[in-house]
């Protein structure tokens, strides 16, 4: 008999199985380990990441267009909007009822919508006011949620729709400044890493990596709301009187180059809850920068300034008109069909003649024609930031098609293409002494990381002092004809050229439609301001006519807001 | 019979127990190493406890306070547009015609003032109206 409690004896082929056996579990569980820790461990942390991470984009908020004196004319303001999850909702009946007494909507509404977002939520109100969604929030209502959501408000209401340009849906710009400066607005958008819970809820005191978003930056325009709102109101009168199809007025400070304002019709209404539509995307392009036209008798300014800075012509160089011109055998004739007679270059301007400005174009020769008609900016995009800008067009000697016939209608502002802008651009010129000034729309960039000032850059020289001085001079006896005197504004004096231009169409110009405008520089002598006024296909057909008193109604709202006193009496 | 041996306390241990199955001898210092250790790890989780709950409540708390903030902002936001909206020219030209009954003024005058003279003269006066083609 064995003595109690002594141990059997050792049997050592079980404890080496026993041995060998841990031995490999711990060599299997090492294994695994390695393959967790080490072999597989990007993939595994990438998926454990991905079980457990919340990564949630924080929108920034979009930078504000203001104009020249601070006034916001595009903001981003944050509403909430209200969704329901009727299966959470417990007692339906009074949560509708509550909801309707904050929101102002129908309990009925209210109840059906609740009883149809069974199981998703379904959105029963936008754009709810904070104080309402205080009042939600304060109420505890189960089963209902408010989310933020951003909206592009215009204080102003639709001012210089196709200048600031709208956004869409996602809040990212669609034309105008809004597509442009989409960068510098639309600033950078945030993270927020989380941990979540298996229900999806985030885990309050898990880890949390949270990377700001940057707000936008604010941009202050150059132009002014009470000039571009009187511009707008002008346009839109000029056209209804005149029975015309479109317009623009353009307003800009000769020295600095900066926008002041810039209407045109047609054009769309701008709205909060504006939405793009194809058909309409004709109307949403800023048509002052991307469609070019033919400026008319306005060029003949330029042929003249040219001539006299060439010293080929001087204001009272006398020529000889009568009332035709034949250029490889194609006859050219003044707007009246009239001969003048012998007639000096100021003449030529006052009376329009486009054989005059033919045979100034003759005397400085093409070389010479064209490389001012480059250096006034014509032909080249002005670089505003605005989308989709054309450079406009016009044939040189260069080009195999060009002939003689093109150096002669060029002179008085056919067969070329140029955007509205830079025709005021170019007049601007000759109300700056010659200097050209690219034309500006952006004057300052508050961002985060300060104030950015966008000061006025120099294009080029383009004439003289003394030629820009005797244009003005030129332009002021344009301006102080009989026949406009009913344009006059009694104290001021202005410089000014009309400019009727036959529309060109597929077969040919069309005779009796018109693009009808007129340009200004006022007060003289140093003019402050440049205006383009232009009414397509109106009625009276001339510029004269159709455009000057326009030009006459802006200048008057100019003088009288920039307090300028009459200088003469 | 299978049993467990607890330790005995000290004072019967040193007087004399009787032999044969002795208790195993426990030191005084590994008592109380391991009661200080019990007691020290349970405050330890008890500290770690107060402070996770601290942190639950405090993240709670932010989460709260960042909601309210950015409803504050909206409302914030809302007030400023409402500010715009009031100072709008299309809101003072409606509130200037359709409220308070007022009509475009004539051409402004303007008054030349001589230093050496306290006289006003009144240089350009017009009664044309300055949006006469309005």
């Amino acid at each position: 008999m064995q003595a109690a409690g002594a141990a059997p004896a050792a049997q050592p082929w079980r404890l080496a199985a026993l041995g060998l056996g841990m031995a490999a579990f711990a060599t299997l569980v090492a294994q695994h380990l390695f393959w967790y820790q080490v072999a597989d461990q990007a993939k595994l942390t990438a998926v454990a990441a991905e079980t457990h991470e919340q990564r949630q984009g924080i929108a920034s908020e979009r930078g504000a267009l203001l104009d020249s004196g601070g006034h916001p004319l595009a903001v981003t303001v944050t509403y909430q909007s209200v969704r329901v999850l009727g299966s959470q909702i417990r007692d339906p009946e009074k949560t509708a009822g509550r909801l309707a007494q904050i929101l102002g909507l129908p309990v009925d509404e209210l109840l059906r919508k609740i009883r149809e977002a069974d199981r998703e939520w379904k959105l029963v109100a936008d754009h709810v006011s904070s104080a309402q969604a205080s009042q939600i929030e304060a109420a505890h209502l189960p089963g209902v949620d408010l989310r933020p959501v951003r909206m592009r408000e215009y204080p102003e209401g639709s001012l210089a729709p196709q200048i600031l340009g709208f956004v869409g849906i996602d809040g990212r710009g669609l034309s105008g400044l809004e597509l442009t400066q989409d960068e510098v607005l639309a600033g950078k958008p945030g993270l927020l890493v989380t941990e979540r819970d298996t229900e999806g809820g985030e885990i309050v005191v898990g880890r949390k990596e949270l990377l700001p978003a940057l707000k936008g930056a604010d941009l202050v325009l150059t132009l002014d709301r009470y000039l571009q709102r009187s511009a707008e109101r002008i346009l839109a009168q000029a056209v209804r009187e005149n029975k015309g199809t479109g317009g623009v007025i353009g307003i800009m400070d000769p020295t600095t180059g900066a926008i002041l304002a810039l209407a045109s019709q047609p054009t769309f209404q701008l709205s909060p809850d504006l939405q793009f539509d194809p058909r309409q995307a004709a109307l949403y392009k800023p048509s002052p920068v991307t469609d070019t036209y033919e400026p008319g008798s306005v060029l003949k300014l330029i042929t003249v300034a040219a001539g006299i800075e060439e010293s080929a012509v001087g204001p009272d160089t006398k020529y000889f008109d009568s009332g035709e011109a034949r250029i490889d055998g194609i006859a050219i004739r003044n707007w009246d069909g009239r001969g003048y007679g012998t007639v000096t270059v100021r003449q030529i301007l006052q009376f329009s003649l486009n054989t005059g400005a033919q045979w100034v174009a003759g005397q400085l020769g093409p070389d010479r024609f064209y490389h001012y008609l480059d250096k006034f900016g014509f032909g080249r995009l002005t670089r505003v930031p605005l989308n989709g800008e054309a450079p406009g067009s016009y044939r040189t000697p260069e080009d195999p098609t060009w002939g003689r016939l093109d150096l002669a209608t060029n002179a008085y502002g056919q067969s070329i293409a140029a955007t509205p802008l830079q025709v005021l651009s170019a007049v601007a010129t000759l109300g700056n002494g010659g200097v050209r000034m690219r034309p500006q729309l952006v004057r300052e960039i508050r961002g985060p990381a300060g104030i950015q000032t966008i000061k006025p850059e120099v294009a080029e020289r383009v004439v003289s002092p003394d030629t820009a001085e005797t244009m003005l001079d030129l332009m002021r006896s344009v301006w102080d004809q009989q026949s406009l005197q009913t344009n006059w504004i009694a104290g001021y004096s202005i410089a000014g050229k009309s400019g009727t231009a036959d529309i060109a169409g597929p077969g040919g110009y069309n005779l009796g439609k018109t693009y009808a405008s007129f340009v200004g520089l006022g007060p003289l002598p140093n003019p402050r301001f440049a205006v383009l006024v232009r009414v397509d296909q109106p009625e009276t057909t001339w510029g004269g006519l159709a455009a000057a008193p326009a030009l006459k109604a802006m200048f008057q709202e100019i003088f009288t807001y920039e307090r300028i006193p009459p200088s003469r009496s | 019979m299978a049993g467990i041996a607890l330790p005995l306390p000290r004072w019967r241990a040193r007087s004399g127990a009787p032999t044969g199955l002795r208790a195993p001898q426990v030191s005084e210092q590994l008592v109380l190493w391991i009661g200080g250790s019990l007691l020290f790890l349970t405050a330890v989780l008890n500290f770690y406890v107060f402070q996770v709950s601290v942190v639950a409540t405090s993240a709670y708390e932010v989460q709260a306070l960042q909601r309210e903030q950015d409803v504050w902002r909206g409302r914030n936001q809302q007030l400023q547009l409402e500010v715009a909206k009031a100072r709008s020219l299309r809101w003072v030209e409606y509130s200037a015609n359709q409220q308070l009954g007022m009509a475009t003024g004539d051409l402004p005058i303007y008054l030349t003032v001589d230093p050496g003279n306290s006289a006003v003269n009144t240089s350009y006066t017009s009664t044309k109206s300055l949006r006469g083609d309005d």
